[in-house]
């Protein structure tokens, strides 16, 4: 069985809208909050705060939030799967 | 065309007889029979310690052929560990899998004290399972051990996982999250927190004849048609404005808009709180729990959308203790909760999982159904497990009042829930 520990690498390879990253990590950090770590690591890279962001800036902007610790990482892990995979974020129920 | 049983016979009688094993309709060949395939049958059983055999031989007289998957959930009135292993000689070659519980369901007997079990056979589906222990210590590691990835299936592309892990090891929300990385963005995920008969001292899930505390079983299926996920809350809001968390710790909540969470709680809860009856300032601190149960947190996900978190005590100093994390930052509302919204929430639940279904019959699920809607529904509970049951056309399903309940559909990033009803259906 392949390592579960080192999943196959993948890239974001579209552009990516930063309200989609958002809506994403509202799953577990509800609206106010995934919005306010979202735009906090995009000041933090000088990237747009909103519209679309180069698949490139994506990628970062995620990888950085998966660094932290707890359900702001693991949420920013998710999310960074479910855009990779370019499924669209479903409303949580 | 399914490669594995290619039966030829001749006679329709015996089509017939097949067919009421459980073999999916035969192709008619010049009056005789190509049989293709086993369809799903499900099964499901409530017994007590002192019949489990009984109980289990029922099962399986029901199911009517080998069982692939076999779910056990357990009092901790009942020896889970026996059940377990009598459930595994009895249902040799099938995934056994379950945990304890607060309360336990079939269709049409809700109660304590007891067990229920839950059988799947056919050939629609596949399993693989496995367990994992040392979730506190390491969830991710746990996970590695208890997940058992098959290989890429053509005839059952759909993947479906359950999970059943010890709420009580503190990071159920992360566990789920992580199982949805480690599984990847294909796989829905189902299933429930174990329970312990609101003792919360230990919990235990089991896979096989293996069973541990601090620990998760994974199940991955693989099917030719998707499964159902239903999920759905019955609170609404009551706040009138968002209140902010200004001051968490892991799942204890210091401060909501820079005052003690308790004194927001009670200022916010008050007047709906004494139109039934409650005088939330006078309450003793130990006996706020129902009374939280009632007025929930209601974390903002969406437009008019809200995941619930429950608030399970308080301490001296104001701050209220949740059944898993709320970050500093997090903007909730306090949420209401009647009767019968409760029970329309199960019933709405099991209608979503019904649709999931695209169509197909429901052949039978599983129930993931919080132990705070029995707490606020007493003894209407048993009324919400019936209107699962009606929605789902008296399928036969088994359940569970669990400590959190989990469900991820594809793309959905949220999983683990609180006071909220999963139904997991299985297609025929």
């Amino acid at each position: 069985m392949p390592s579960l520990r080192k999943p196959q690498v993948l890239v974001i390879e579209r552009p990516v809208d930063v309200a989609l990253i958002k809506a994403h990590m509202a799953g577990s950090l509800g609206l106010e909050k995934a919005d306010a770590v979202v735009s906090n690591t995009l000041k933090a890279l000088t990237f747009p705060l909103q519209g679309e962001l180069a698949a490139d800036q994506a990628e970062s902007v995620l990888s950085r939030l998966a660094l932290e610790p707890g359900l702001i990482g693991l949420a920013a892990k998710v999310t960074k799967q479910m855009v990779r995979n370019q499924l669209a974020p479903l409303v949580p129920r | 065309m399914c490669a594995a049983t290619h039966i030829r016979c001749g006679a329709r009688k015996l089509s017939n007889a097949l067919s009421n094993l459980g073999f999916r309709s035969a192709c008619s060949d010049g009056g005789g029979l190509t049989l293709l395939i086993m369809t799903t049958r499900i099964a499901s059983a409530r017994g007590a310690a002192a019949d489990a055999a009984r109980t289990f031989e029922a099962l399986a007289q029901d199911l009517g052929s080998k069982a692939t998957l076999v779910a056990v959930f357990s009092s901790t009135e009942v020896n889970f560990e026996g059940l377990m292993k009598q459930a595994s000689d009895r249902f040799a070659g099938a995934a056994v899998i379950g945990c304890t519980t607060a309360g336990e369901f079939t269709g049409t007997k809700e109660g304590k004290g007891h067990f229920v079990t839950w059988a799947l056979s056919g050939d629609d589906i596949t399993v693989s399972a496995g367990m994992g222990t040392g979730l506190k210590a390491d969830a991710e590691a746990a996970l590695t051990d208890a997940i058992s990835m098959p290989p890429h299936d053509t005839e059952r592309p759909h993947r479906t996982a359950i999970l059943l892990l010890d709420p009580l090891s503190g990071n159920g929300e992360e566990a789920s999250l992580l199982a949805t990385t480690m599984l990847g963005p294909t796989v829905k995920l189902a299933g429930g927190a174990a329970g312990d008969d609101l003792q919360f001292k230990r919990a235990v899930v089991g896979f096989g004849t293996r069973v541990a505390p601090d620990a998760l079983v994974v199940a991955v299926l693989s099917s030719r048609k998707p499964l159902g996920i239903g999920v759905k809350h019955g609170h609404l809001p009551l706040s009138k404005k968002p209140l902010t968390v200004t001051k968490a710790s892991g799942s204890t909540v210091e401060e909501i808009d820079g005052r003690p969470a308790l004194s927001v709680w009670k200022e916010e809860v008050k007047d709906a709180a004494s139109a039934l009856g409650i005088d939330v300032e006078k309450t003793a601190l130990k006996d706020l729990g129902s009374h939280f149960l009632r007025f929930e947190a209601g974390l903002i996900a969406g437009a008019n959308e809200y995941k619930i978190r429950a608030p399970l005590s308080a301490d001296a100093k104001g701050a209220i203790s949740f059944a898993c994390g709320l970050p500093e930052g997090a903007v909730i509302r306090i949420t209401s909760s009647k009767e019968p919204d409760q029970i329309a929430a199960a019933r709405e639940a099991a209608q979503r999982a019904k649709k999931a279904l695209g169509g197909n019959k429901v052949a039978g699920a599983l129930v993931f159904d919080c132990i705070c809607r029995n707490l606020i529904l007493g003894s209407h509970f048993e009324s919400a497990v019936k209107e699962i049951s009606g929605a789902l056309d008296g399928a036969p399903l088994a359940g569970f009042e669990t400590y959190g309940e989990i469900a991820m559909e594809l793309g959905q990033s949220s999983g683990f829930h609180n006071t909220t009803t999963v139904v997991l259906a299985f297609p025929s």
